[in-house]
């Protein structure tokens, strides 16, 4: 037998070519898969099931690696200090970023629509932690409005690209344009909440870059010849 | 001269006084350079013309054992240096799995460093290289073969390589043929890197073999009609399908590189040595193809020349210098093991194999006593792969055939697809089979 596309001879053991993978085929001789397997050079292959690393083992590890700085920590603060002073801020970042980085990889297939407002939640606790522990008072006043417009965004940008999937332009574009409505939110609670300033300055700078860009990509979207011309001249 | 082969008396089972030996000079690299799941391992196989029996191949390799008793041998660990010590007894012969050399754990190694596996008609052995290296394995496949003829009531004179499993071995076959030869000079070892070919890896570690068989007349015919031997023939048609797939795999020409083929030399027969230990040295010839593209007749012309000047005696006298005299530093030798082990498998992993895309070994023309070549239909020569580069070939000639195996741990048949449809297009037609699944 000869394989049909590269040429070469098949010994008899062979059903399909090993350099090609091409099936072997003659008009006149039938294959035998019972001669093919008869005349083997090797033993049959039995399927070896693949070792995978155990998603529990892993999660164990990485908590494990998250508590032992959390328990050093609290025994030096307690040690020196007979509480928790500082202590408390390094451990929330730590489960801050426990919460972030560890607390998706438990499910099997982490929804980014839930665990970006999770992550967020997350600041924002560790926000009003701090304002509480230094006696700040800001929380209600600044960080909660920052988080939740931030949460609110980041949210609805990845709910559109997961679920609409189309549209990314008009997607960046209403992005721009509320990345720079952010920006007039913080300075708009600075001054509200710090008593910095009455009016609104430095915010308008990036608000406006934010507002033009965004509009100029929604006009891209909206044109589609605009779109391909463009495309045609800054494709990479 | 330096003794390179001991012997003391070891407690052992029954009493039985066990040899030791040191490793030859170019084995000290392969336990050190070994990894979790690559030990570096080669395998002779004979085919015969009646199914093999278990027993009659058990019994027939406890007494060849007991002749061989530089490859019968497991590793041992001293404080200073790795060495061989004999086995009390042969290991048991196993059944063939679905591809060969499966992984030779270091734990296996230390209990033996070499395997006889059966499969239908085939007898196979697999070594470790700190053993042996081709040739002195196939005087043990040949010898152990024959024993099992014997006893099977076949009547096999001790010549063509078969070896008499009553006689004392001598020591010449037990002697590290290293330790002599040298020249004064050292040669340099710089070298440029070499391409390499990747691919997907098999998940399971599965190895693919597959194996040309075609007329050797065929191929010497072309190599006489080109003026070189068969072993430049072929490196030359692995440069060029080598040469073919970096120009697929990477377009800019400057970022290619030489395209080398590491080909071992029996130097047995350029200085007289019975030894059945290592006594090889790579040369690697190749060609650079950012000078431009060459054509086939080109390529062949470079390597004949390549080969001719290195293959002189002067030559491989000095690369053994180079070889011997690092391991004859004090400094070095009080080294203890395990720090010398961090340095050798440092020194392994960054250059080691870097400076060739494929070890290509031809044993060359395979004989063996008449009444026994009635019972043996084919012989083979596979190479494990390497610890990085995923291929490597193993070739022999065994009455009119020849016998091209390529091995590889990755999915691709890529390299076995050009070589072959290569040989094809220059007039040789091989008959190709694999363990593929």
């Amino acid at each position: 037998m000869y394989c049909v596309k590269c040429g070469v001879e098949l010994r008899e053991s062979e059903t399909k070519c090993p350099l090609c993978k091409t099936a072997v085929y003659h008009p006149d001789i039938p294959v035998d898969p019972a001669a093919a397997e008869a005349a083997a050079v090797f033993p049959p292959s039995t399927p070896q099931p693949h070792a995978k690393v155990s998603h529990k083992g892993i999660l164990f590890i990485l908590t494990f690696c998250f508590a032992i700085p959390v328990i050093i920590l609290f025994l030096c603060d307690y040690n020196f200090n007979g509480g928790i002073t500082w202590s408390g801020y390094a451990v929330g970042a730590l489960i801050f970023c426990y919460a972030v980085i560890v607390l998706p990889i438990w499910f099997h297939r982490p929804n980014p629509v839930i665990f970006v407002p999770t992550s967020f939640a997350a600041a924002a606790l560790y926000l009003l932690y701090i304002s509480e522990a230094t006696g700040g008072g800001w929380f209600m006043s600044f960080a909660f409005w920052v988080v939740l417009w931030a949460a609110a965004a980041s949210t609805a940008i990845v709910a559109l690209v997961r679920y609409v999937r189309r549209g990314y332009l008009f997607i960046a574009g209403g992005a721009l344009i509320s990345a720079g409505g952010y920006c007039v939110l913080i300075e708009y609670l600075v001054n509200r909440a710090f008593g910095v300033g009455d009016i609104l300055t430095w915010s308008l700078y990036p608000l406006t870059a934010g507002v033009l860009l965004g509009i100029m990509l929604i006009v891209i979207a909206l044109v589609p010849v605009l779109r391909e011309s463009l495309h045609k001249r800054f494709f990479i | 001269m330096k003794r390179s082969a001991d012997s003391s008396r070891t407690p052992s089972e029954g009493g039985r006084k066990l040899r030791w030996m040191r490793l030859d000079n170019a084995a000290k690299i392969f336990p050190a350079a070994r990894r979790r799941n690559w030990n570096n391992v080669f395998r002779l196989s004979a085919t015969l013309t009646e199914n093999i029996d278990p027993a009659t191949l058990q019994s027939a390799l406890d007494v060849t054992v007991k002749r061989f008793p530089s490859i019968a041998v497991r590793l041992r660990t001293g404080l200073f240096w790795y060495f061989l010590e004999e086995v009390p007894k042969a290991p048991p012969v196993q059944r063939e799995n679905s591809y060969p050399l499966t992984p030779m754990s270091f734990a296996d190694i230390q209990k033996c460093a070499f395997r006889v596996l059966y499969y239908k008609k085939r007898i196979a052995v697999e070594f470790f290289h700190a053993l042996t290296d081709g040739n002195g394995g196939l005087v043990f496949l040949k010898t152990l073969t024959a024993e099992y003829l014997t006893q099977k009531g076949v009547d096999i004179p001790n010549d063509n390589g078969v070896l008499c499993r009553l006689a004392q071995p001598t020591q010449s076959e037990l002697e590290d043929s290293f330790q002599k030869n040298e020249s004064l000079v050292s040669a340099g070892r710089k070298e440029a890197p070499a391409f390499r070919l990747t691919g997907e890896k098999e998940p399971d570690g599965y190895l693919n073999v597959t194996t040309g068989i075609l007329p050797s007349g065929d191929i010497i015919g072309l190599a006489r009609k080109y003026g070189v031997s068969v072993t430049t023939l072929l490196c030359a048609v692995l440069i060029e399908c080598f040469i073919g797939i970096q120009n697929e795999r990477v377009p800019h020409r400057k970022r290619h590189r030489a395209v080398k083929i590491c080909v071992p030399v029996n130097l047995r027969k350029m200085f007289t040595s019975e030894s059945l230990r290592n006594y090889v040295l790579t040369i690697t010839p190749g060609v650079d193809p950012r000078l431009g593209d060459y054509t086939f007749e080109e390529i062949l012309k470079s390597v004949h020349h390549q080969l001719g000047v290195e293959l002189t005696s002067k030559q491989m006298s000095a690369k053994i210098a180079a070889n011997v005299n690092a391991e004859r530093v004090w400094a070095l030798k009080i080294m203890p093991l395990f720090i010398k082990n961090i340095a050798m498998k440092l020194v392994y992993n960054t250059v080691g194999e870097r400076h060739s895309c494929i070890t290509l070994s031809n044993l060359g023309v395979v004989t063996l006593p008449a009444e026994m070549e009635a019972h043996v239909e084919r012989l083979d020569f596979v190479l494990g792969v390497q610890a990085t580069y995923p291929n490597n070939c193993g070739v022999l000639s065994y009455k009119d055939k020849v016998y091209i195996n390529f091995i590889r741990n990755t999915k691709e048949p890529t390299l076995e697809l050009k070589f072959f449809t290569y040989l094809l297009k220059l007039g040789i037609r091989a008959a190709v089979e694999s363990n593929q699944r």
